[in-house]
């Protein structure tokens, strides 16, 4: 099933483990070379803006040959555009396999990546443009999870993973439109009671994929799909816009949602707990997640009931969020076990620095010098004014 | 505790010696969870909500009752920052240094940060650059500066260099940088060019006098961008071949520079603002004698003779380096 090798993709699980104790200081720099001549392996982009530039070059490169392709069958008579798609995912997949992998063992590395999506997507498209006068998209949801969940454990990819299930849940949300009645009513639930079945389903895969590792990667990237949308779900806002989005329910002025206490409750409890089960299991992601997903249950609140102005309320959450930070620091400070604010030696947390650096400029950066700009920033919502940049982190 | 799987094969094919593995286990056994980044982060995050936050609230209550106070409030919150920072600070050195205060550089942005905000008020309100807005942006960029030396805070010199393009006439950040527009004003983008030369000049004039050297990748991340952004914005002037020309000899420094330091982020946008160039040409050229078709026959084999020579030049670079840097 799986498009690679197994030595060649194990080593590169291997190498990977041989960095990071090496960044810890566990082993040293001639240990790592030794391991990485002794193991050949896949090509990998180890760098983010390798595979940036990488994924760039061949998605042109891709979109380049697609024209090309266009052009032939525009010339050869057939106009209809739809055989363009079938034609350029077909000429994807077989640059991705016979090329691509087989050839420039490539994994990861950006160029496969973007073969990858632009095939499935080119697929999804020809899928979509053939239902087109059909009006029911069931097939195309359905394929692009059967496609998607074929790709994702031949190619070990978590965008496919994504397509797969993307299509799972259009799949469920139609269906329940469909079939109207008590389903439609209790979309949310319904929703929040599948990702919660897939949870444990993803569960079991991980038990038994612990031996070869492959996808270790992919199944970790959709715990945290899940984790997000069972959070969406039941999130106020999402729910009431989805409500008036997808049953054309219009709330009439001083009415509510069905439930609205439930979600109410939920779109600051969920995260809280996401947020100490994080802690308590020691998952980083999902802490990651809990925050966001907090700071956007604060929003969903102040979207409809804002209690304070925006500056006092920015004023407030920067007091209330310094304090917090201060108090856990000096509380997690010395500690050598468990929650610590000592520097873990396979944590060094780059990504959070580089990510404070570009904000930063982003959103202090001095814009130019005209009266009227410097201006534009003061007004609400920009409040920008002062100025910042940076981007030195990198 | 279990130790890992990769861990446990490495062991087992001999890569790691017994020491070491025994060494790895007892640290992963501690169980340690660094929350070290994470807190830090929402320092930050709270450094810039407070400060977004007293922006609106100074220019929202501009004549106002009580807008004195309320400007004097801040006011003491800045001069408590810069306070807290001259206290805290571990003194000026030419080399990278650290304050022993975790606090020591969010206090320092804010500070700064908060310091701009009353800058930009008091030239609103009094006009005490008159319609010198150069000046006006010149004033607080000169105290990030100052800041940034002193302190030693790379944010804050960041901050600073966006000061000096906007001093200058364009934006630096981000997003900003894309959307300049460099047709309006005449000659604004060489001299967007010459202050990118500039920061090429310096951060070399520190290199060699050894001052400050760590500060010299934040100079060098700008002046590649506002090159690149620059150059390419050119493509359709009456001087286009002069920014080619100087695009070109941008792309050769930045080359030469990230092989020497083994960075693969600036190696990478080099190449791809000399692509970029590279394919306005051809588009250039198409333009001269107009053979669609032939662009259209042509690019899949020129994108892939793209690819191959970055994967050259990829593997060149990691062969020349050490693995950890790519």
């Amino acid at each position: 099933m799986i498009a690679y090798k197994k030595e060649l993709f194990e080593a590169l699980l291997l190498k990977d483990e041989a960095r990071s104790l090496e960044k810890a200081g566990f082993i040293n720099q001639k240990q790592v070379k030794f391991i990485e001549t002794k193991l050949p392996s896949y090509n990998r982009a180890d760098n983010v803006f390798v595979l940036l530039g990488f994924f760039i070059l061949a998605g042109m490169l891709f979109l380049s040959c697609a024209g090309f392709l266009g052009f032939i069958t525009a010339l050869s008579g057939t106009a209809n555009n739809r055989h363009t798609f079938l034609l350029s995912a077909l000429f994807g997949f077989v640059a991705l396999e016979g090329v691509i992998i087989r050839r420039m063992k490539n994994y990861a590395n950006g160029i496969d990546d973007a073969f990858l999506i632009s095939s499935l997507g080119n697929l999804f498209a020809f899928i979509g443009f053939s239902l087109y006068d059909a009006e029911n998209y069931n097939f195309l949801f359905a394929s692009m999870f059967f496609i998607g969940l074929l790709a994702c454990l031949r190619y070990v990819d978590r965008v496919a993973a994504f397509f797969a299930v993307m299509g799972l849940y259009a799949l469920v949300v139609s269906f329940c439109m469909q079939s109207g009645g008590l389903l439609k009513l209790f979309l949310p639930f319904v929703i929040m009671g599948k990702t919660a079945a897939y949870y444990i389903i993803l569960l079991w895969l991980k038990k038994k994929d612990a031996k070869q590792m492959y996808y270790k990667g992919v199944l970790n990237f959709c715990a945290g799909l899940f984790t997000v949308i069972f959070y969406l779900s039941g999130n106020y806002l999402v729910v009431r816009e989805a409500n008036s989005l997808l049953l054309g329910n219009e709330l009439a002025p001083g009415s509510d949602i069905s439930f609205s206490y439930f979600f109410w409750g939920f779109t600051i409890s969920c995260p809280l707990i996401y947020i100490y089960l994080a802690l308590k299991h020691k998952k980083r992601p999902l802490l990651w997640i809990g925050v966001i997903s907090l700071a956007f249950g604060i929003f969903t609140i102040r979207y409809y009931h804002p209690l304070l102005p925006l500056d006092l309320a920015l004023l407030a959450g920067g007091l209330v969020l310094f304090i917090l930070a201060y108090v856990s620091m000096q509380k997690l400070k010395g500690k050598t076990k468990g929650l610590s604010y000592e520097s873990d030696r396979f944590h060094g947390g780059e990504e959070l620095l580089n990510l404070q650096a570009l904000a930063l400029i982003e959103k202090f950066g001095v814009d130019s010098a005209s009266p009227a700009q410097t201006l534009r920033g003061a007004e609400p919502g920009g409040g920008e004014f002062g100025g910042a940049g940076s981007g030195g982190g990198f | 505790m279990k130790e890992k799987k990769e861990t446990l094969e490495l062991f087992e094919k001999g890569f790691i010696s017994a020491d070491q593995f025994a060494a790895i286990a007892s640290y992963r056994s501690q169980g340690l969870f660094s929350l070290r980044s994470e807190i830090r982060f929402l320092f930050f995050i709270a450094v810039s909500l407070f400060v977004s936050g007293a922006g609106i609230l100074v220019y929202q209550n501009i004549n106002s009752v009580g807008h004195v106070s309320l400007l004097s409030l801040l006011f003491i919150l800045c001069s408590f920052c810069f306070f807290y920072a001259f206290k805290h600070a571990p003194g000026f050195s030419n080399e990278k240094q650290e304050s022993k205060k975790s606090l020591f550089p969010y206090v320092v942005l804010a500070g700064n940060l908060l310091a701009g905000i009353f800058m930009g008020y008091l030239q609103y309100q009094y006009a005490v650059f008159g319609t010198h807005y150069n000046i006006a942006t010149l004033v607080p960029t000169l105290l990030y500066f100052f800041s940034a030396y002193y302190f030693d805070h790379k944010g804050v010199l960041a901050i600073g260099i966006t000061g000096l393009c906007a001093f200058i006439g364009f934006s630096a950040s981000p997003s900003g940088l894309l959307y300049n527009d460099f047709s309006e004003t005449w000659g604004l983008v060489y001299y967007a060019i010459a202050l990118a030369f500039v920061f090429i000049v310096w951060a070399d004039f520190a290199e060699s006098g050894n001052f400050k050297k760590h500060f010299n990748e934040t100079y060098y991340h700008f002046s590649l961008h506002i090159l690149g952004v620059a150059t390419l914005s050119q493509i359709n002037d009456t001087y286009w071949p002069l920014a080619m020309a100087l695009l070109a000899a941008a792309v050769f420094y930045f080359v030469r520079l990230a092989y020497k330091l083994k960075s693969a982020y600036f190696l990478v946008f080099a190449y791809i603002y000399g692509f970029f160039g590279l394919s306005s040409l051809f588009v250039k050229l198409f333009e001269f004698v107009n053979l669609m078709s032939l662009i259209i026959y042509l690019s899949p084999f020129y994108l892939m003779g793209v690819i191959y020579f970055l994967i050259k030049i990829i593997r060149h670079l990691k062969k020349h380096s050490q693995y950890d840097s790519l």
